[in-house]
C-alpha cells in the first residue's frame, strides 16, 4: 500500500515499503521500484506511467494531487506561523476596550465558509461560463453523422452559457444560516443539420429562485472543528419554460419552444435536501456536501425534469491570511424528464427527446480564492474556479460538458 | 442563417477525456472522493474557540486600566499584578501573552490557584465554569479581599461575581454588577460600566 508525503514545494513524492519486488497498489502492474524512478524523474505530478493509459495517468495525478494537497498544508501548518493557526496564539492587548467589544469571534477568512455566526450577513456574486461540446453516448462522444444515422434531422455541436448568480445569506441565529440565490443566464447553441447547415439559437432570463436554510446538527461554528450542517431548500418555479427563438435561427422565421436545457427552469417548485460537513485546522479547511433536487408534480407543460443528486468534495489551503488555493470534486446525476412537453413535437434534436435527458459526470476544479482582512475592502472574498470534467457518461446523444470558469466576490458583513 | 459545406465533425474535449474510463479508473476516483471527505479525525480546529479566549485574556488586561483598587491592595509599583485561575484554565494558550505585560507600573503574573491561601496574592480572580458547584465557597474565601472576579458562567454576576463573559453574536461582551464591584471596594469607570450589561444581585 502506498503512503505520502510531501515536500515543502508541495509536490507529491509517492513513498512505498521498502520491499523491492512488491507491486504497487497505486500504480496497478508497476514494479514499485520503477513507480518510484518514474515518479521522482518527472516533475509538477506528471506521472509517467507506461503500463497504463491516458484514463490511468489522469487517476493518478487526481488522486495524488487530492491527497497530496491537505497533507501539504498540515506540514506547513507546522512550519509557518501567521493567523491562522490553532497552535499560534494572537496577543490582542493592544486593542482598545471598544475594538475588543466590536471584534468578531468567528471572522470571514479567505477559507471561506458555509454557514455564518449569528447575526452576520452576506452577499454575493458570482459569474460562471461553461462550454458545452461534443455529442456523447454512453461515455465516448460520436460524430454528427452518427447521430444523423440514427434519425436525428439537427443536432447541437455546442452551447456556450453564461450564469450571473446573486446570493444573499443572513444567520439569525449560530445554528441556522439562511440563502436565498437567484440566477440570470445567457444561452447561445449552435446547431448543425443533416443537409450540412449551421444556425444558433439564443435564450436569455432569470432561472428559478433557490431558497435554503442551513442547519448545523453537530458541532458548532464558534468552537470549530467538525460540523455537520442539514440543508433544507426549495426551487421556486421563477424561471420560464416557454422560451422561445426563431425557426432555424432565421429572424424571417416564426418563434419555436428551444428544447428542455435551453429553458429557464423547471417549472416545477423541487424540494432540495441535502447534507453538508464541513472541518478546518488551522489553515486548512475541508468538506464535503450531498444536495438533492427533488422534482415533484408535473409543470404547466406537462412535465417534469429529473431527480438531480450531486457530491462534491473540497479543501482550501491558507497560504496567507488572503490568499487560498481550492480543489474541489463535485460529481452529479441527473435522471430522465418524466411526461414530454408537446410543444417539442415537431423538434427533431436529441435535446429535445425526453427520455435522452439522464446522465453523470464527474469534474475536477482548481480554485484560487482572495480575501481582505483589513482595510477599505475588509471582508471582500474574490473567488476563481475552473475545471473540466473527468468522467462523464451521457445516454445520448447528448452534449457534454467542456469545461467551466467561474469567478465570485462576496462580502459579509 | 449562414451554411457551411457538409457534415463538421464537433469539437470535443480533449483526447484523454473522450476515451472510455477503465473501471478501474472509476474506483479510484471515488477512492479519492472518499479521502477528501475522511480525513483524520486528529485534526480539529480550535481557532474559534481560541480566538474567543484570546478576546477575554485581552479584556483582563484592558479591565485592569478601567477599575481602580484601594491603594493599600494594589502592590507598590514595580511591584507585580497577579491574575489567579480558579479550576480548569479554559484560556490554554491565549492568556500567554500576559504574562510579565507591564501596566499601571507594575507587571503582570498568571498563576493557577491550587489552595485558597494562592488567593490571597490575586488583585484578579478568574473562576472556571468547572467551579460552579463551589462558588459560594470560593465567595466566601474571597470575602474580605479586594479582588475583582471574572467568570463566564451563566447566573455569576447576578451570584455576586463582579465581572461576568457572554458571548452574544459573535462578540464577546460582559456583565458587571456595580454593587458587588462596590462591595469589594473597587471603583469601575463609567466607560466600562457603559459597555458593559448592568446586573444586579
Amino acid at each position: 500500500m502506498c503512503r505520502h508525503r510531501v515536500v515543502a514545494n508541495r509536490l507529491p513524492v509517492v513513498v512505498f515499503p521498502s520491499t523491492p519486488d512488491s507491486r504497487c497498489d497505486f500504480l496497478p502492474g508497476v514494479p514499485v521500484a520503477k513507480a518510484i524512478v518514474q515518479i521522482k524523474q518527472n516533475s509538477f505530478g506528471r506521472i509517467r506511467c507506461a503500463r497504463r493509459g491516458w484514463a490511468g495517468r489522469w487517476a493518478g495525478l487526481l488522486i495524488l494531487t487530492v491527497l497530496a494537497l491537505p497533507a501539504s498544508a498540515l506540514d506547513m501548518c507546522q512550519m509557518c506561523a501567521a493567523p491562522f493557526g490553532a497552535t499560534e496564539t494572537a496577543d490582542l492587548t493592544g486593542l482598545s476596550l471598544q475594538e475588543l467589544y466590536d471584534l468578531d469571534i468567528v471572522q470571514p477568512n479567505v477559507l471561506g465558509g458555509h454557514t455564518h455566526p449569528a447575526g452576520q450577513a452576506m452577499f454575493g456574486y458570482e459569474f460562471m461560463h461553461m462550454r458545452m461540446s461534443g455529442l456523447y453516448q454512453g461515455s465516448q462522444t460520436i460524430s454528427p453523422a452518427q447521430a444523423f444515422a440514427e434519425g436525428f434531422k439537427t443536432v447541437h455541436t455546442s452551447m456556450d452559457m453564461d450564469m450571473h448568480m446573486f446570493d444573499l445569506m443572513y444567520a439569525p441565529t449560530e445554528r441556522l444560516t439562511l440563502m436565498t440565490m437567484l440566477p440570470y443566464k445567457t444561452m447561445s447553441m449552435k446547431h448543425l443539420t443533416s443537409a450540412g447547415l449551421n444556425f444558433n439559437q439564443s435564450a436569455e432570463g432569470i432561472g428559478d429562485l433557490e431558497v435554503m436554510g442551513m442547519i448545523t446538527i453537530f458541532g458548532d461554528i464558534l468552537k470549530g472543528g467538525p460540523r455537520l450542517l442539514l440543508n433544507v431548500g426549495l426551487s421556486f418555479p421563477t424561471g420560464s419554460i416557454n422560451v422561445k427563438d426563431h425557426k432555424d435561427g432565421n429572424p424571417g422565421q416564426p418563434s419555436v419552444l428551444l428544447e428542455y436545457f435551453m429553458q429557464m427552469g423547471s417549472g416545477t417548485f423541487d424540494p432540495m435536501p441535502g447534507l453538508t460537513f464541513l472541518d478546518d485546522s488551522g489553515r486548512l479547511s475541508w468538506g464535503a456536501q450531498t444536495l438533492e433536487t427533488v422534482r415533484l408534480g408535473r409543470n404547466g407543460h406537462g412535465y417534469r425534469l429529473g431527480n438531480e443528486y450531486r457530491l462534491s468534495a473540497w479543501t482550501s489551503y491558507g497560504v496567507t491570511d488572503w490568499f487560498a488555493p481550492s480543489l474541489r470534486l463535485d460529481g452529479r446525476w441527473w435522471g430522465d424528464i418524466t411526461g414530454k412537453d408537446t410543444g417539442l413535437n415537431t423538434n427533431p434534436t436529441p435535446e429535445g427527446r425526453a427520455d435522452l435527458r439522464d446522465g453523470r459526470r464527474l469534474d475536477l476544479l482548481f480554485g484560487l480564492n482572495l480575501y481582505a482582512p483589513k482595510g477599505i475592502f475588509k471582508g471582500t472574498r474574490l473567488m476563481l474556479e475552473g475545471g473540466l470534467p473527468v468522467y462523464q457518461h451521457l445516454h445520448g446523444p447528448q452534449l457534454g460538458t467542456a469545461w467551466i470558469l467561474s469567478a465570485g466576490c462576496t462580502y459579509a458583513f | 442563417m449562414r451554411s457551411e459545406p457538409a457534415i463538421v465533425k464537433a469539437k470535443g474535449p480533449p483526447a484523454f477525456l473522450q476515451k472510455p474510463a477503465a473501471a478501474g479508473v472509476r474506483a479510484w476516483l471515488w477512492l479519492a472522493l472518499a479521502a477528501t471527505c475522511v480525513w483524520p479525525a486528529e485534526l480539529r480546529a480550535q481557532s474559534a474557540l481560541q480566538r474567543e479566549y484570546e478576546i477575554k485574556a485581552a479584556y483582563l488586561y484592558n479591565f485592569i486600566n478601567y477599575i481602580d483598587w484601594p491603594a493599600d491592595s494594589l502592590p507598590p509599583a514595580g511591584g507585580t499584578i497577579t491574575i489567579g485561575i480558579v479550576g480548569e484554565n479554559p484560556f490554554g494558550p491565549a492568556i500567554d501573552p500576559l504574562k510579565g505585560k507591564q501596566i499601571k507600573g507594575r507587571t503582570l503574573a498568571v498563576k493557577q490557584i491550587t489552595t485558597p491561601k494562592d488567593l490571597e496574592a490575586c488583585q484578579i480572580v478568574f473562576i472556571s465554569v468547572s467551579e460552579k458547584a463551589r462558588l459560594p465557597e470560593i465567595f466566601g474565601q474571597l470575602k474580605d479581599s479586594k479582588t475583582l472576579t471574572v467568570s463566564e458562567m451563566d447566573g455569576f454576576a447576578a451570584q455576586g461575581g463582579i465581572i461576568n463573559f457572554i458571548s452574544e453574536r459573535n462578540k464577546v461582551r460582559f456583565e458587571i454588577n456595580p454593587d458587588a464591584a462596590r462591595r469589594t471596594g473597587l471603583t469601575i469607570s463609567s466607560e466600562l460600566l457603559k459597555l458593559a450589561k448592568l446586573v444586579k444581585s
